[in-house]
């Protein structure tokens, strides 16, 4: 996962960690590491070369093409939040047991669900509906059904205005719940309806 | 920071999952957006967003891996395994060939998961380099699939950045790079530097190498009971997995925060893995073995076969892959132990520039 500072100083090979040749960089073919063999490639772009120091008391940038600070435009980044990958200037970054969190991330901790762009976390309620409604196919579970497509059913209606994927937001997998828990439903009625007829037609 | 909502236009391929089954299998999506790019790490019904603006992006590295190779051999072997007991099975030991299309179906699923893998070409690691960090794309786990992912990426890039890297800037990264490859010969400066930052624990291995040494014994254990099947009585070789399995958990516990190298991590992951295999299997001689006992003197004779070549076929099975294992784990082993002795001294110098 995230990586300290230090790594993005020199480009490493992705097997050993040691530090790639310079004639794998920007190479038309792919080169191999010196240390272990592997075949490595490596593309660097001109963000590369923007010179950075890590600051401790939330340096001001020098240049315009200086990565800065998400909360603090004029600052300088140090290090990126290990929940959202924002960056942050020192003043931002809040150690909390070795992991860097923003102050956006420690306060979504608290009180969930604000603007898109600051959203780091979601449950799909729309995956756990339709898993929910197929998983009780299941002969095992058929048993639960009563149980299950009640449930299903809520959460369409409780969360049909939340939690959707924000690269395809489309709701289809609630529609295909609901029609499925309404089917299971209607199931169980027929079931009913049948036992208490042919309860009635014996007595 | 409008709040209308952005849109995503493309999604880029890479399928591959990080993780351990059921257990923690960790998805990864990637999608462009229209000046950055979304990472969508997905677990169960959790998905995180990390977003990655085009003027940030600073570099990409691919390296080919092994792990597809390895897992190439395992299947491999698992199948010879199989279909050399199967066809035994039926040709020669004269059991019933009940036993043999049990074997023979198992080996062609196994030969299919070969094919699969072969299919999807070689495996490979992918980082991608912001000014701040340096995170791995996991999801871009083969090698033809990332390289595709990374022209893109790179066009991208060069498009928001206005051009690629000056010639003079990728001079002195030639110098620095080799510099660095220099100046620590054997394990990279990077690496002791990314050590010392994350604080990872040293670690001697000896939890590692005692696991590897009861593999030896292990399969000490599987030749005598190929040889003479009545060696040992069930219980005690059971027992014995059980305590390779409690040293397995013990060694994957101990290597995590610590500056035990990959290969090692990858080695012991491997042995979780073999092991779950052997408990599945010996799980379901046991459940036959019960099945047989409950049917007495009814037992019908194929089933009695299929036990006496399951046990052939999992004392095989822990043989190969305990040799295997433990001697691809001890010759990493030594090779850490080696470099980071002579590691000690030029660490406790003060660093220069
Ligand atoms: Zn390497
Ligand atoms: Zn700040
Ligand atoms: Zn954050």
């Amino acid at each position: 996962m995230s990586t300290s500072l230090v790594k993005t100083a020199v480009l490493t090979c992705g097997a050993c960690d040691a530090p790639l040749p310079p004639s794998v960089v920007n190479a038309p073919s792919p080169g191999r590491c010196a240390q272990c063999g592997a075949e490595a490639e490596a593309a660097v772009f001109p963000a590369f070369f923007r010179e950075m120091a890590p600051g401790t008391s939330g340096e001001k940038t020098l240049f315009d093409d200086e990565s800065s600070c998400f909360y603090h435009p004029t600052k300088k980044a140090v290090v990126p939040c290990d929940i959202c990958g924002r960056f942050l200037c020192a003043l931002c970054d809040v150690d909390m047991h070795g992991q860097h969190m923003c102050p956006s991330c420690i306060d979504a901790g608290k009180s969930k669900g604000k603007m898109e762009q600051l959203e780091v976390e979601r449950t799909r309620w729309d995956v756990i509906a339709l898993t929910l409604a197929i998983l009780t196919w299941i002969p095992p579970m058929l048993y639960l059904i009563m149980f299950t497509a009640p449930a299903t059913l809520f959460i369409v209606i409780r969360y049909w205005n939340t939690s959707l994927s924000p690269v395809r937001p489309n709701r289809w997998r609630f529609v295909v719940a609901f029609f499925i828990a309404v089917c299971q439903l209607g199931l169980i009625g027929l079931l009913a309806t049948m036992f208490v007829m042919e309860v009635g037609a014996y007595e | 920071m409008s709040k209308a909502p952005v849109v995503y236009k493309r999604k880029l391929p890479g399928k591959a999952k990080r993780g351990f089954g059921l257990l923690n299998a960790t998805g990864q999506r990637l999608w462009l957006g229209p000046d950055h790019l979304l990472v969508i790490n997905t677990l169960y019904f959790k998905e995180r967003y990390k977003r990655f603006y085009f003027t940030d992006i600073q570099a990409l590295t691919i390296t080919r891996t092994t792990a597809g190779m390895i897992l190439n051999v395992v299947f491999a072997i698992l199948a010879s395994l199989f279909g050399i007991w199967g066809a035994a099975a039926y040709f020669t030991l004269g059991w019933d060939p009940v036993a043999a299309i049990f074997l023979g179906i198992i080996a062609v699923c196994i030969l299919l998961g070969l094919a699969l893998n072969s299919l999807f070409g070689p495996t490979c690691r992918c980082f991608m380099y912001t000014p701040v960090h340096c995170e791995e794309l996991f999801c871009l786990g083969r090698l033809w699939t990332a390289r595709r992912v990374a022209r893109d990426l790179r066009a991208i890039a060069e498009a928001a950045q206005s051009g690629t890297p000056d010639p003079t800037d990728m001079d002195k990264l030639a110098n620095r790079q080799s510099s660095v490859q220099r100046q620590t010969p054997g394990l990279a400066a990077a690496t002791t530097a990314s050590r010392a930052a994350q604080e990872l624990r040293h670690d001697d291995g000896k939890i590692h190498s005692s696991l590897f040494y009861l593999l030896l014994v292990d399969a000490v254990m599987s030749v005598s009971l190929l040889l003479w099947p009545d060696f040992l009585p069930a219980p005690v070789s059971m027992g014995f997995v059980a305590l390779l399995i409690f040293v397995t958990v013990a060694a994957v516990i101990r290597q995590k925060r610590s500056d035990l190298p990959r290969n090692v991590r990858n080695v012991t992951w491997t042995i979780f893995a073999y092991l779950c295999l052997l408990v599945f299997f010996m799980y379901i001689f046991t459940v036959l073995s019960e099945f047989g006992r409950t049917l007495g003197e009814d037992e019908p004779p194929a089933l009695e076969g299929l036990q006496t070549i399951l046990v052939k076929v999992i004392n095989s099975i822990s043989l190969v892959f305990d040799l295997l294992l433990s001697f691809i784990g001890l010759r990493y082993l030594a090779d850490f132990r080696r470099r980071s002795a002579a590691y000690e001294e030029p660490a406790a110098a003060p660093p220069e520039e």
